[in-house]
């Protein structure tokens, strides 16, 4: 190898060193997460993001009344077990679902009657044995939504006679 | 010094400075690379990092607010959409990104009443503002392709419009393009608003969808918070201003309070039940149709 082709490969290491230090997650959601059927729609509202280990995030989102959503979360193995917990964003801040109590199942399901504000927390597991706490991987949260099937079902049995 | 030294000599100099310009590009950067999580954003030039919010604020697309009106219900209204025309109007960038925002509204609009006569028009208008924002969008030249071929088949150029929206708000999510994201969405919204409020001709306090429209303040509340973090940009700051004048209605309306219940299903599968409900009169109805009528006028014609 001569010269001119060390110094190519040198910088094309360079460039990838460089790659490789900005990792992006955006769609980490769309290719990680288990999907419902194709009666649900997909939510703009879904996210992934960067985390470590034994960190705690949380967003909040708005679900309409009437709609059923499927919540699905995925993150990097090395994560470990994740714990998604929804809260209704009230005074109380009433605890809906946590995963946790359920075997950090992977997605979950609910029928919603009223439009309110949920909160999303998100916390990934510790590791105790970890060398570099700061090491960051993807996770993602996807929402999908379907107006309830039941009340279609209502409305129209009711749309009888003249 | 022979040539291939001064190319080895520089490539290893190009090399470091590109690794460097990595770290020091980014001195914001080093207090952003401890932050994980939800909040954080990949594009850190666009907020104050001192106003990095606890939670992050993720609100429906104009198009998920747009499917409540049932096309079975309503008759379409040629006249609540902004003029394709009107694209010419728009020359600074604040009316240019708020109005690509009504068109996608427009576009949901005309999409879900199943109206394909002026979709090319609309999408045109799209394409023109989006590119004047230098928003790449991927792909755009084959949809077009795909609508001319498809000119006569409704199903397909619904199905088209609908790709074409998905890939304006896709291509600003994938590539961190938040804060124009935000002013784009304040566009779209104050449209969604504004067309399913004409879309009703009544006010009626049992109307679904006057129930509907009265939730919304939670939506706009939401996207209010995720805008905020932007306030420092001129464009969403002014957009900001809108938003409050439609909030300071929407914070009129009465909260009845009731305790939330959860029915368990399965291990995965549950109902929420109660909670509070937002409710509206007559005379705050009328109010926010004015107001919104009001600023969506501002918005069109860019005064």
């Amino acid at each position: 190898m001569n010269f001119l082709h060390k110094s190519l490969l040198l910088f094309l290491l360079s460039l990838f060193a460089f790659q490789a230090n900005g990792q992006v997650c955006t769609n980490y959601h769309i290719d990680n997460c288990r999907w419902a059927d194709n009666s649900f729609f997909y939510s703009r509202q879904s996210r992934s993001a960067l985390f470590s280990n034994g960190i705690t995030s949380k967003f909040k989102i708005i679900v309409y009344s009437n709609e059923e959503y499927y919540i699905s979360i995925a993150g990097h193995k090395k994560l470990g077990n994740i714990n998604i917990t929804v809260y209704e964003d009230n005074d109380k801040k009433t605890e809906l679902y946590d995963n946790s109590n359920f075997k950090y199942e992977e997605s979950f399901y609910f029928e919603n009657k009223k439009t309110r504000q949920l909160i999303i927390e998100v916390t990934s597991e510790k590791d105790e044995n970890a060398k570099n706490t700061n090491k960051k991987y993807c996770l993602g949260v996807l929402i999908e939504f379907r107006k309830m099937q039941n009340a279609k079902r209502k409305s129209k049995s009711n749309n009888i006679g003249f | 010094m022979s040539l291939k030294r001064i190319m080895f000599v520089l490539v290893i100099a190009f090399s470091i400075v590109i690794v460097n310009s990595c770290k020091s590009d980014n001195s914001q950067e080093k207090h952003k690379n401890n932050l994980v999580g939800f909040q954080t954003t990949e594009n850190l030039n666009d907020i104050d990092i001192r106003d990095e919010q606890e939670i992050y604020y993720r609100f429906p697309s104009a198009r998920e607010m747009f499917l409540y009106i049932n096309d079975e219900d309503f008759t379409y209204r040629t006249d609540l959409v902004n003029l394709p025309n009107n694209v010419d109007n728009y020359l600074d960038s604040k009316s240019k990104t708020l109005n690509l925002g009504v068109y996608l509204a427009d576009l949901s609009y005309m999409t879900l009443f199943g109206k394909t006569g002026n979709l090319k028009k609309y999408m045109n208008a799209i394409a023109v503002l989006s590119e004047d924002l230098r928003l790449e969008i991927p792909y755009e030249r084959n949809i077009f392709i795909r609508i001319n071929k498809n000119i006569n088949n409704n199903d397909s150029i619904i199905n088209i419009a609908d790709e074409y929206y998905s890939k304006v708000i896709d291509y600003l999510m994938k590539n961190n393009k938040e804060k124009t994201l935000a002013v784009i969405s304040i566009g779209g919204y104050i449209e969604g608003l504004y067309i399913a409020i004409n879309l009703t001709d009544e006010f009626s306090e049992n109307s679904p969808v006057i129930q509907r429209i009265a939730e919304q303040k939670l939506s706009f509340e939401n996207l209010k918070m995720f805008t905020y973090k932007f306030r420092n940009d001129k464009n969403a700051s002014q957009s900001i201003i809108y938003l409050n004048k439609i909030m300071s209605v929407f914070n009129e309306f009465k909260i009845e309070k009731q305790a939330t219940k959860i029915k368990q299903y399965k291990t995965n599968s549950f109902v929420i039940e109660g909670g509070n409900s937002i409710i509206v009169t007559k005379e705050q109805y009328m109010k926010l149709k004015n107001v919104v009528t009001e600023i969506r006028m501002q918005i069109i014609e860019n005064y």
